[in-house]
């Protein structure tokens, strides 16, 4: 009897322990970072994912409309994307809520960007200039081929400033096609001359329509991979998987999950076995908070006629060209007082910005989801480690980011300049508002002196380094 | 023996048993033939008609019937522990849905070989998830059914499960701003039966707005098999202690 005791007592224990264990792992959520969220490389998911892209990078042209929300609701963003060799391009998106549409056109010679009506108001637009601009409003850009030799014959730029101005040069890549056959050959990357102010490059359609805050979410798949534009995503992607099949609109698809930096960045597509190109997307996006975008694809149509008068647009009489403020234009000015930062750092100490007054100190907004921090990242560190003796201090500041992803970011990297980790709302109002970064991209580098001025601050450029080495040995 | 003949006993215990096991066979046929439908809507089918609807009309007045014709004092003499009377009942149920699901499982094999549109794996999990969900909803009906004259057990667990998902879907949506969805959605996910589990271990998860797609990785779906035999064994063991502490009378009702 009491050994028949101790048995039961046993299985009991057992049992409560296996159902704790598993209540655990069914209630752990999605929602927090892990390591396992990684995605190892499939090799027939990956040719899935190269096909997708060959298919929009072969075809002559191709039309769908496109659906992003991430909720249940009014906060719908519509897309009618109309695309075609070589150089046309038209993009609406109409915003679920106002109803207010944009149109974006573009062919060989030039970008047109217009309203229905008013136009939007852009982040770092002011009142008095957004009343004066708001209605009749068109955006303008040229568009010349360059016979400048580094560039090369086969490359096209974008000016994106006024006419006759220097203004953002970024260099497409373009892909030369026989008549005879499909195959597509590309041209060597041509050095690229000036990078745009903004995260990403300056000619892409999705980041010029994500610039204008045209509408709630930001396309997911860059319509300019059909003219040949590399996703930017593309080299850190850490695996592609299987995800099995399911349906959308009806039709049976493919669907594969991609993972980005660490799985920082999650896409799941859904891919039509008709023609290989998606019928929705679901991107996850970890920061501080999930963001979770789903784009969904209809009438999607393949190398099938599109009129050139498409791609063309004259403004009415009664419109006036609207010049696009450069981002840098919101930014505090050089001579003007660093609003003082009081934050975390990683070991939760509080620190303040003013605790650096009598050093130059190179404040480095930064964000482990952007390509472009991800790869300036070790050459400031570099950077760091050549003049931390000359009295220069690099803070890095993380305002978006998530720790762990943070923090996993800054040790596989080798980061050792101190990094400044608030995602608060009083960290993030500091940046937007006392420092002038409204419209929250990154890179953004800012200089201080040994007073506690502001010497210069830009969101990219690749002579920042040489900039900062000038400002040093002036101070010295 | 004596288990064996208990066991035995719930398999001829009505006469409309096999009918009910020839009807559902013949429904999922018919389902197939009339939609060919994907793996996961078959398999969702066959979850709810076979994992729900078939254990309540298995279990009917499984206890229920023996007590309103004073037979369990027949059945049960001592040194016989009741629990053992329980096992015995359950096990039979249990058995007979294996051997169902094993049937359905053959079908399944057939329309594969006829219309080779079935994907054998998401079946498999299938089959597995409804065996399961028959096995909790057997022991609860079973656990009913010592309370609950005659064979309204089932009939009971019907109307409740139909009235409590409306219930509380109405419920959700109206309190969507505030936290009681989720303690509420807590509740019932890991305390009641476990329709939402079982029907994500089968399929995966394929919510519009969930932060994951696709089949859950081994570990968890292990915990959902471990969370779900225990509480087919939590809704046994109230049955037992029901069956226990009650009294029978000889004297028919």
């Amino acid at each position: 009897m009491k050994n028949q005791n101790k048995f039961s007592v046993s299985v009991v224990c057992i049992a409560i322990a296996l159902e704790v264990w598993a209540l655990y792992v069914m209630s752990r959520s999605y929602a927090h970072w892990r390591p396992a969220m990684i995605v190892k490389d499939d090799a027939w998911a990956r040719a899935l994912y190269d096909t997708m892209i060959r298919t929009m990078q072969e075809a002559d042209s191709l039309s769908y409309r496109m659906t992003l929300f991430d909720e249940p609701g009014p906060r719908v963003s519509h897309y009618k994307v109309d695309l075609k060799k070589p150089h046309g391009c038209r993009i609406s998106v109409s915003n679920g809520m106002t109803g207010k549409t944009t149109t974006l056109v573009r062919n060989e010679e030039s970008l047109w960007v217009y309203w229905e009506g008013i136009r939007m108001y852009w982040t770092c637009d002011d009142e008095n200039s957004y009343e004066k601009t708001k209605a009749n409003a068109f955006i303008k850009k040229s568009r010349s081929v360059s016979e400048n030799p580094v560039v090369g014959p086969r490359a096209s730029v974008f000016v994106t400033g006024k006419d006759g101005e220097a203004g953002d040069i970024g260099v497409y890549r373009r892909y030369s096609r026989t008549q005879s056959s499909r195959k597509t050959s590309r041209s060597k990357p041509d050095r690229i001359l000036r990078q745009a102010p903004s995260s990403g490059n300056a000619d892409s359609v999705a980041e010029e329509m994500a610039r204008l805050g045209a509408a709630w979410f930001d396309m997911i798949w860059d319509p300019g991979l059909f003219h040949g534009r590399e996703d930017p995503y593309a080299p850190h992607i850490d695996g592609i998987r299987s995800r099995g099949k399911d349906r959308v609109h009806g039709e049976l698809c493919d669907v594969i999950e991609i993972s980005y930096m660490d799985a920082q960045r999650t896409r799941c597509v859904w891919i039509s076995p008709k023609d290989h190109l998606p019928r929705k997307t679901k991107e996850i996006l970890r920061q501080a908070e999930n963001h979770l975008t789903v784009s969904r694809w209809s009438k999607v149509n393949l190398d099938a006629p599109i009129p050139a008068s498409m791609f063309t647009w004259s403004p009415p009489a009664n419109h006036t060209q609207w010049h696009l403020p450069k981002p840098e234009a919101s930014l505090l000015k050089p001579g003007q007082p660093a609003p003082d930062i009081p934050l975390s750092s990683p070991d939760k100490q509080s620190l303040n910005l003013s605790d650096y007054l009598g050093k130059c100190v190179w404040l480095y907004l930064w964000q482990v989801g952007s390509p472009a921090c991800r790869a300036e990242m070790p050459r400031l560190q570099s950077f760091y480690e050549t003049h931390k003796d000359n009295g220069l201090v690099v803070l890095g500041l993380n305002i978006t980011d998530s720790r762990r992803i943070a923090d996993r970011f800054i040790q596989k990297n080798g980061i050792t300049f101190p990094i400044l980790h608030d995602t608060s709302k009083a960290a993030h109002n500091i940046v937007t508002q006392g420092y002038g970064n409204r419209t929250g991209h990154a890179p953004l580098s800012i200089i201080i002196d040994k007073q506690g001025n502001i010497v210069d601050a830009w969101y990219k450029n690749p002579r920042g380094h040489e900039r900062v080495r000038e400002f040093i040995f002036r101070n010295d | 023996m004596r288990a064996y003949e208990l066991i035995k006993e719930t398999f001829l215990r009505r006469t409309y048993i096999w009918i009910v096991h020839l009807v559902w066979l013949a429904l999922y046929g018919f389902y197939w033939w009339l939609f060919l439908p994907d793996p996961n809507p078959f398999g969702g089918f066959i979850f709810i008609w076979g994992g729900f609807l078939l254990p309540l009309a298995l279990s009917a007045g499984i206890f229920g019937d023996d007590i309103a014709s004073g037979r369990i004092c027949v059945l049960i003499t001592k040194p016989f522990w009741w629990g053992k009377l329980y096992i015995d009942r359950v096990l039979g149920l249990s058995l007979q849905g294996a051997v169902h699901l094993g049937l359905t499982a053959c079908l399944v094999l057939v329309l594969q070989l006829v219309t080779r549109r079935i994907h054998l794996v998401d079946m498999t999990l299938w089959l597995l998830a409804t065996w399961l969900m028959f096995n909790t909803i057997a022991a609860l009906s079973t656990t009913l059914s010592v309370v609950i004259g005659r064979a309204f057990n089932s009939l009971l667990i019907l109307v409740v499960v139909l009235a409590g998902y409306l219930t509380i879907s109405v419920l959700m949506f109206q309190l969507q701003s505030r936290n009681v969805p989720s303690v509420l959605s807590s509740v019932i996910r890991y305390g009641c039966p476990p329709f939402e589990l079982l029907t994500k271990f089968a399929q995966g998860e394929r919510g519009e707005f969930s932060l994951f797609f696709g089949h859950f990785r081994l570990t968890k779906q292990v915990a959902i098999v471990i969370h779900s035999f225990i509480i087919t064994t939590v809704y046994g063991l109230v049955g037992i202690l029901l069956l226990c502490t009650r009294e029978f009378s000889r004297v028919r009702d």
